[in-house]
C-alpha cells in the first residue's frame, strides 16, 4: 500500500514555496541562513527504498550535502546510507532513503561549504502511515 | 495516487457508516488508516529478477521433489523437509532445530518469503537462493558439497529436469549447479504463500467502507488489534502486509546459547552476507539491473546489531510456536507475557526507545492473542 | 559505497584477526549483576585478554560486579563507581537520598579512580543527591564518568570547574559540537562508547577525522557491556577500534586506543 508522506509543516512555513522557480516543501536551517532548501519526497512505504529531490536556492556552489534521517520519538536512525548526487544547478538527489517505521520521522540535511566553515543543518518532519 | 484516493473515500464513507453501526467498529479514523497498511492481502507476488527460474512451473515442481528429497545431504540423512516439516507450516515444532547436533536456532516456517528483503534469523542472506545453499553445506545440517551435487544433476533422477531447466550440469561448474539447484528451490519456496484471514476481510471491509461486514471480526480482535497499534506499539516493527518490517531488532530476548556462547544474531549474519559471492551484487544474480542490490551496498553496520533478530511475519503466528529466534517462548500467552513484562535493563539507555512494560490486564492479554490468531488463515 | 571496504569493517567488526594487536584502553565497560551471574569474573578476565584490552575502566550496578573483576584480573581492571545498584535506576537515582550512604560507604571501603557512570540530563545536576556525590569526588579528586547532555556537563562544570570528567559517548552529540566541549572545557575527555558513526561507512568518517586530529589527547574507546551478552562483543569491539584507528596517523591511534585514558588517571 502506498501512500504519500504527509509533510509537518515545521514553524508554521509554506510548504509549497516557488523560490528558485519550483515546488517542495520548506526545510527548517537550523542556523539563519540565506541559503533556502525545498525538498519534494518520493511516495513512501515502510520499509521501502524512496528518494527525494532538494532544490538548493542561493549560492549553492562548492557545498557537499549529506543526508540522514531519524525518528526523534524513538531515537533510532536508518539501516542503510541514502546516497547524494549533485545534479548542477543547486539540485541534488537523494536515492536508498528507507524509513523502517511508520511514524515521525525526521529528514536531515547537512550541508557543507569547502572549507568547512559554516556547516548548517535543515531539517524538515515527515509522517509516514 | 489512485489507491490513496480510494482509501480516503473509503475511510470517509466509513466514518458516515461508523455513525450508524458504532457498535460495531470500535476504531478510530486514525486506527482505520493504521489498519489498511497491513494490507491488502495476498499480496501481489513479482518474480525474483535474480532468479531466471523464479515463477517457472517446472522448476516449481521440481524444487518441491528436491526439498522432500534426502539425495540432497551427504549420506541421505536428511531433506528440507525434515525440519521445515509440510504438514507443520514449514516448521520443526522444536524450540531448537535438530540437525546432525542441536542447533542454535529455532526453524523458522516458511511463508510469504518474497516478501523479504533479509534471510535467516540474522540476516545472512539477501536473497532465497542463497539462503537455501547455506543449510546444503553446513556441516551440522546436510553436510553436502557441490561436487556431490553436481554429480546428483548429472546422473541422478533429476538429471533430465536440471537439464531441460539449465543445460547439462556436466558442462558447468559445481558451483553453479549448486546455484540452479538452490533456485529451484527457490521457485518452489515462493509458492508457499498464506491466506486470507479474518483480519484481512475485516480490513478490505473497512478500505471499503462496508461497516457491515467489517462488524463480524469479533470485538476482541479489534481490541487486541487497538493494543498493537497502539499502547503495545507492536506495530512498529511488525509493519506492513506482512507484519514485519524487515529490519533486526533487539526484542528483549536474551542470547546467550549456554556457557560461554551467545548468538550475535544480526552482527554475524551481517559477516556472512558481506563476504558472500552470492548476494545480489555479486555474478550469480540472473538480474542485469541488480535491482535489489542497493541494500546489501548500502548497510550500516553498528554495534547496535549484536544480538539483534530479524522481525518475523506474524501471519499463521498461532500456527508455528514455539517462538523467537531461540524457540524459547511456547505460546502466544508467553510472547505477550514477555512484552507486556519486558526487562528494559536488557536494553542500552540510549537504544531505540521502542520497548516498555505494558500493564496490560488479563483482559488485555486475551484480546491481543485473539487478534494475533485472527492473522491466520480462515 | 564500497562493497570492499564494508566488507573490511564488517569483519573486523566480527573477527579477531589482526596479528600485532595495538593495545586497548577500555574507557567504558560494566560487569552488572546479571551479568556476574552469567559469566564467572575468570572468564570475563579471559575476554579482556584475549581481546588485548590492556586497562579498562569498570563501573557495576552493583558494585560487587568491579570488586570481583579486579580480583580476577587486578592488572587490567580500573575500578569506578556506579552510584546505583541496579541499572534500572539510571533515570530516578537522582532522587534517592540513599545513594548518597551507598557512595559513602563504597568510597571509605574500596578504592576507585572515578564515580561514574552515572546518568544525568540537564538540572539533574543541580539536585542534592548529584551536588552531594559530586562534592565526594571533589574531596578525593575522583574523576566523574558523566552519561548525559551539553547542559548537564556544563552544570558540572559550574559546580566543580576543576573538575576532570570523562564525557560518556561524547553526549551521542555530533563531532562538531564535541569539539566545542572539548575545547570548552580543557579538563575532559571523550568516549566514544556505544558509537559507530566514526566509521560506520566505508572510511573514517571525514568531520570525525578533524576532531580527532584537533584533540588527539582527548578521546578513548569503550565497549558498554550494557547486557551480559554483551561481554561476547568486547573482542570484535577491539578489532572495531583498531580498523578505524588504523586510517588515523600511528601517534594519535595509540593515543586514542590507550595513551589518553592513561593521561587522564594519571592527570591531577
Ligand atoms: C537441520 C534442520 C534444517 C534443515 C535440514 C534445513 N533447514 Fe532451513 N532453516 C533451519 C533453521 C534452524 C533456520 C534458521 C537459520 C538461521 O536463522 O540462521 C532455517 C532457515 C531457513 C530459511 C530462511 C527463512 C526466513 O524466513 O528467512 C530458508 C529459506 C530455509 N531455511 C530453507 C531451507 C531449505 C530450502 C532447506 C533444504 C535445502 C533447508 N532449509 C534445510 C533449519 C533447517
Ligand atoms: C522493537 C521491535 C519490536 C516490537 C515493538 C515488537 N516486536 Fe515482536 N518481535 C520483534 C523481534 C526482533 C522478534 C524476534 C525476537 C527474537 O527472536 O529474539 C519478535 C518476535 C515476535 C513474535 C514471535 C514470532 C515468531 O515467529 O517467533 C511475536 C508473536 C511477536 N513478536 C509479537 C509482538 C507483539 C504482540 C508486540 C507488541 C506487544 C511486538 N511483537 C512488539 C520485534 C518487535
Ligand atoms: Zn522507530
Amino acid at each position: 500500500m502506498r501512500l504519500p508522506a504527509v509533510l509537518i509543516l515545521v514553524a508554521g512555513l509554506s510548504g509549497t514555496a516557488f523560490a528558485c522557480g519550483t515546488g517542495g516543501s520548506q526545510m527548517v536551517a537550523k542556523e539563519p541562513t540565506d541559503l533556502q532548501i525545498f525538498a519534494t519526497l518520493e511516495p513512501i512505504t515502510v520499509s521501502k527504498p524512496f528518494g527525494v529531490e532538494l532544490i538548493l536556492c542561493g549560492d549553492a556552489s562548492d557545498l557537499t550535502v549529506k543526508a540522514d534521517a531519524w525518528m526523534p520519538r524513538h531515537k533510532h536512525g536508518m539501516n542503510y546510507a541514502p546516497v547524494v548526487s549533485a545534479e548542477g544547478n543547486g539540485k541534488f538527489n537523494v536515492s536508498n532513503l528507507v524509513f523502517h517505521m511508520p511514524g515521525l520521522w525526521q529528514v536531515r540535511i547537512e550541508v557543507r561549504n569547502a572549507d568547512d566553515a559554516k556547516p548548517n543543518t535543515y531539517l524538515l518532519d515527515v509522517e509516514v502511515k | 495516487m489512485r489507491q490513496l484516493l480510494k482509501s480516503t473515500l473509503a475511510v470517509c464513507a466509513l466514518l458516515l457508516l461508523a455513525g450508524l453501526a458504532r457498535a460495531e467498529v470500535i476504531l478510530t479514523p486514525d486506527e482505520i488508516e493504521q489498519t489498511l497498511a497491513h494490507g491488502p492481502w495476498p499480496a501481489v507476488q513479482a518474480p525474483d529478477p535474480s532468479n531466471r527460474v523464479s515463477g517457472n512451473q517446472r522448476a516449481i515442481n521440481l524444487g518441491r521433489r528436491l526439498f522432500e528429497d534426502p539425495i540432497l545431504s551427504r549420506d541421505g540423512f536428511m531433506s528440507c523437509a525434515t525440519c521445515h516439516q509440510p504438514d507443520q507450516n514449514f516448521t520443526e515444532g522444536l524450540p531448537r532445530s535438530m540437525g546432525r547436533k542441536l542447533l542454535d536456532r529455532n526453524t523458522p516456517a516458511l511463508l510469504n518469503l518474497r516478501a523479504h528483503r533479509w534471510f535467516g534469523w540474522g540476516g545472512d542472506s539477501d536473497n532465497l537462493w542463497a539462503q537455501t545453499m547455506l543449510p546444503i553445506l553446513h556441516p551440522d545440517e546436510m553436510d553436502n558439497t557441490a561436487d556431490n551435487i553436481k554429480a546428483t544433476m548429472e546422473r541422478g533422477p533429476y538429471a533430465s529436469d536440471y537439464r531441460l531447466l539449465f543445460g547439462h550440469a556436466a558442462t558447468q561448474s559445481s558451483e553453479t549447479v549448486l546455484v540452479n539447484v538452490a533456485k529451484t528451490l527457490a521457485a518452489y519456496q515462493e509458492t508457499l504463500m498464506t491466506g486470507n484471514t479474518s483480519f484481512d476481510r475485516f480490513r478490505d471491509a473497512l478500505e471499503r467502507g462496508d461497516a457491515l461486514a467489517a462488524s463480524s471480526y469479533p470485538r476482541s480482535a479489534q481490541r487486541g488489534l487497538k493494543l498493537f497499534l497502539g499502547k503495545g506499539r507492536c506495530a512498529f516493527c511488525h509493519s506492513g502486509p506482512n507484519f514485519t518490517n524487515g529490519e533486526f531488532h533487539d526484542a528483549g530476548v536474551p542470547y546467550f546459547l549456554g556457557p560461554g556462547r551467545v548468538d550475535a544474531g544480526r552482527h554475524a549474519g551481517l559477516k556472512t552476507l558481506l563476504s558472500s559471492p552470492y548476494a545480489l551484487d555479486g555474478a550469480f544474480s540472473d538480474d542485469p539491473h541488480k535491482s535489489g542490490a542497493w541494500a546489501v551496498r548500502s548497510v550500516i553496520p553498528t554495534h547496535a546489531n549484536f544480538g539483534t533478530f530479524r522481525v518475523p511475519s506474524l501471519r499463521r503466528i498461532a500456527q508455528t510456536a514455539p517462538y523467537m529466534h531461540d524457540g524459547s517462548l511456547a505460546d502466544l500467552d508467553a510472547v505477550v507475557a514477555h512484552y507486556n513484562e519486558i526487562n528494559t535493563e536488557r536494553l542500552h539507555a540510549d537504544g531505540e526507545q521502542l520497548l516498555r512494560p505494558l500493564n496490560l490486564s488479563s483482559q488485555d492479554k486475551e484480546d491481543l492473542v485473539t487478534f494475533l490468531k485472527s492473522l491466520s488463515d480462515d | 559505497m564500497s562493497r570492499v571496504l564494508l566488507t573490511i569493517l564488517a569483519f573486523v567488526f566480527a573477527f579477531p584477526a589482526f596479528a600485532e594487536k595495538l593495545p586497548i584502553f577500555d574507557a567504558h565497560i560494566h560487569y552488572s549483576h546479571d551479568a556476574v551471574q552469567l559469566t564467572p569474573p575468570e572468564e570475563v578476565a579471559r575476554i579482556l585478554r584475549e581481546a588485548g584490552v590492556k586497562k579498562a575502566l569498570v563501573s557495576s550496578s552493583d558494585d560487587d560486579g568491579t570488586q570481583k573483576l579486579l580480583a580476577a584480573a587486578p592488572e587490567i581492571v580500573v575500578p569506578a563507581l556506579r552510584p546505583y545498584r541496579r541499572r534500572g535506576s539510571i533515570g530516578t537515582w537522582m532522587h534517592d537520598p540513599a545513594v548518597v550512604d551507598y557512595l559513602k560507604e563504597r568510597l571509605a571501603k574500596y578504592e576507585y579512580f572515578a564515580i561514574g557512570e552515572f546518568h544525568a540530563y540537564g538540572d539533574d545536576i543541580l539536585t542534592p543527591v548529584v551536588q552531594q556525590m559530586i562534592a565526594m569526588a571533589r574531596e578525593r579528586n575522583l574523576i566523574l564518568h558523566h552519561h548525559g547532555d551539553r547542559e548537564a556537563l556544563d552544570l558540572i562544570y559550574k559546580t566543580w570547574p576543576e573538575a576532570r570528567v570523562l564525557w560518556a559517548h561524547s553526549g551521542f552529540a555530533p563531532p562538531g559540537e564535541v569539539a566545542d566541549a572539548l575545547k570548552t572545557y580543557p579538563r575532559m575527555w571523550s568516549d566514544l562508547a556505544f558509537r559507530s558513526d566514526m566509521a560506520s561507512r566505508e572510511v573514517l568518517d571525514p568531520r570525525w577525522e578533524r576532531v580527532f586530529k584537533a584533540y588527539p589527547d582527548r578521546f578513548m574507546v569503550g565497549t558498554d557491556t550494557f547486557a551480559p551478552e554483551r561481554w561476547y562483543y568486547v573482542g570484535s569491539h577491539a578489532e572495531y577500534s583498531r580498523a578505524w584507528l588504523s586510517q588515523l596517523p600511528d601517534d594519535v591511534a595509540r593515543m586514542i586506543a590507550y595513551q589518553n585514558a592513561e593521561k587522564m588517571l594519571a592527570t591531577k
